[in-house]
């Protein structure tokens, strides 16, 4: 007998991981489809099933692989490859070279689903296929002659996309509701595109319900397509996970740039804290964070305004006129100024958005103002504590030094608060930034409510805004004054035995 | 594939690598017959001159090794070659002589086809 004693390497018993190269997705898969094995997308019209399907097959051409795009009863291939031309993925150069499209409607109307199964095998030996997208198995289901033959055609393609190693993904015009069909129990994995309305915004999001023989990230996801296809924002919260990588202790100071509010700070924030500037609205809160970014970037170091209010060129005006050189650190790298209004992006994309820039810019000081851009971005408003978190955690991680600018909706006096529960517990340093009116004066002053691990002095200091910044006053008498003016307000106001 | 198709028998219990397997081959030009276990193997072996057996390990009423062993046994079958699958990792399954080639499941098509080529190769030379 010939014994020829081929096998596989006992390493085919791994999984072997194909990455699909659509941003967000390996990693919500934690490392890409798994070759050879079945997935089905569902999802209602416009989630953007097409898109995915598509952008997957260029895609994985692109990284050396050969892909087949199969329709049933969907819109024609001169249609749909019109309206994806504009995308960034989109290569006709791959066309018929390497990526084949395929209608097979013809063959499940005539011969049914044997008929389909064969031009599956037809279709992946013929082009050496090592990806198949079917767009559209609604029409299979319609034809098939009951629950049990679909199920089988479902087996059979499982393994037929196993034994020629072709990543098979299903696209279904259908929605979680329906996941009982036989087809989603026979899937090796089951990924749900859908819309979610919050405040009259309505949301594209993304779920892995099931992926067989490996982990991956739980929940919904936001899902966003723009010029570049589909691109998925994994949960901030999730996808760092950082709590367990302990945030590198340091020791240096870092001067804020206001002087004399270095000297109550004993010399400054320690480097890799997070800070918030705790104030109404005009107190100076924006001013005291572009000083901080301006001395950082006096003294070589990068730094990044993460804004949702005023544009870049407002802002250095703004900077220019209080004596600070933002415009010249910008030219030279020093400064960067990423903005955005808060109702446009979600959470995970600003979390994303604001690391890319971060690493971009190897930014040291990052400035958040204000930390309501978050709060107004949140689809679910209880998560953007957990966000928070996660973001400032991977900062300090990061060793890079950050600064909150947080809006009170009162000017000053003990109801001034934090409008995002929990926010103080994870900050170390403190600052809160009042104005009450004097007679007809305004007065002005800052403390430090806290700087953990430091000592700190622990009384007000009447500040001023001028042509140079911020100026704190040397000494801790007027703002005590002002204090005891408004006691005295206080009391006057008071009506006698309340 | 030049000359007459040659005959290749596939055995299996699971219904979808039985199926799909022989409808592979078919596409590849060979002429294939199917059972669900040994015993059933066996009467298509009596019914028809297979040139190749492939046959999965563990299956119900007569296994893959009960099978070789039986092939073995009979002089019409003993010189059939046998191309032996399994789900079990490799080293725990038996090697009766008859076996030409061994996969792992889930099996690669194109190693099949391979050698199978290459089995009917050897059985064709002088």
């Amino acid at each position: 007998m010939t014994d020829i004693a081929q096998s596989h390497p006992d390493d085919a018993w791994l999984v072997e991981r194909t990455k699909t190269g659509v941003l967000g997705l390996d990693t919500l898969l934690r490392g890409g489809l798994v070759r050879g094995a079945i997935y089905m997308v569902m999802g209602r019209p416009g989630t953007g099933k097409t898109t995915l399907g598509n952008q997957l097959c260029f895609e994985h051409v692109k990284r050396g692989g050969r892909a087949a795009y199969m329709t049933l009863l969907a819109e024609s291939h001169a249609a749909m490859l019109k309206n994806l031309h504009t995308m960034s993925f989109f290569d006709s150069s791959l066309i018929n070279n390497g990526l084949s499209y395929v209608g097979a409607y013809r063959a499940l109307r005539d011969e049914k689903l044997r008929g389909l199964l064969d031009m599956v095998r037809r279709v992946i030996l013929d082009e050496k296929a090592t990806l198949l997208v079917i767009d559209g198995i609604s029409p299979a289901r319609a034809l098939a002659e009951n629950d049990v033959a679909l199920k089988e055609f479902v087996v059979e393609l499982q393994m037929l996309s196993a034994m020629t190693n072709c990543t098979t993904v299903l696209l279904a015009n259908m929605t979680a509701a329906d996941a009982n069909d036989p087809e989603h129990t026979m899937v090796d994995g089951l990924i749900e595109l859908s819309f979610e309305q919050f405040r009259r915004r309505t949301f594209r999001t993304i779920e892995v319900l099931k992926f067989r023989g490996t982990r991956h990230l739980l929940g919904r996801h936001e899902l966003e397509i723009g010029e570049n296809g589909v691109s998925i924002h994994p949960r901030l919260e999730d996808l760092l996970d950082g709590s367990e990588r302990p945030a590198p202790a340091s020791h240096r100071r870092l001067r804020t740039g206001v002087r004399e509010l270095d000297s109550m700070l004993h010399g400054g924030v320690l480097g890799g804290t997070t800070s918030v500037a705790l104030g109404f609205s005009g107190s100076g809160k924006t001013t005291l964070g572009l000083h901080f970014l301006h001395t950082g970037a006096e003294a070589g170091e990068a730094g990044l305004l993460f804004g949702f209010y005023e544009s870049p060129e407002r802002v250095l005006q703004s900077s220019e006129r209080v004596g600070l050189k933002l415009p010249e650190h910008a030219a030279r790298g020093l400064f960067s100024h990423v903005w955005q209004p808060s109702y446009e992006f979600g959470l995970d994309r600003l979390g994303a958005r604001l690391l890319a820039e971060v690493e971009r810019t190897n930014a040291k000081r990052v400035v958040i103002d204000s930390l309501d851009g978050f709060r107004q971005a949140a689809i679910d408003p209880s998560r953007t504590i957990r966000f928070i978190t996660a973001l400032l955690n991977e900062l300090r991680t990061r060793e890079i030094t950050t600064f909150l600018i947080d809006e009170t909706l009162k000017p000053s006096g003990p109801e001034m608060e934090m409008r995002i529960e929990g926010i103080s517990a994870l900050v170390e340093n403190l600052f809160l930034l009042e104005y009450s009116m004097v007679g007809a004066r305004m007065l002005r002053r800052i403390s430090i409510v806290k700087q953990r691990a430091s000592a700190h002095e622990s009384t007000a200091r009447e500040f001023f805004l001028t042509e140079r910044g911020i100026e704190v006053a040397p000494d801790a008498i007027s703002a005590a004054e002002v204090a005891a003016h408004s006691a005295d307000q206080t009391a006057a106001r008071t009506p006698e035995g309340v | 594939m030049t000359g007459p198709s040659p005959n290749v028998l596939v055995v299996d219990d699971e219904f979808a690598s039985l199926e799909v397997l022989a409808l592979m081959l078919t596409g590849e030009g060979y002429q294939v017959y199917t059972a669900s276990d040994g015993e059933e193997a066996l009467q298509r072996l009596e019914e028809t001159a297979i040139d190749v057996v492939i046959t999965d390990y563990k299956m119900p009423k007569m296994d893959g090794a009960e099978l070789c062993q039986h092939m073995l046994s009979d002089p019409r079958f003993r010189n059939i070659p046998v191309i032996f699958t399994s789900a079990t990792y490799r080293q725990d399954v038996p090697r009766p002589k008859n076996i030409a080639a061994f996969f792992n499941k889930p099996l690669l098509f194109k190693d099949v086809l391979s050698a199978l080529a290459r089995i009917l190769k050897g059985a064709r030379s002088p």
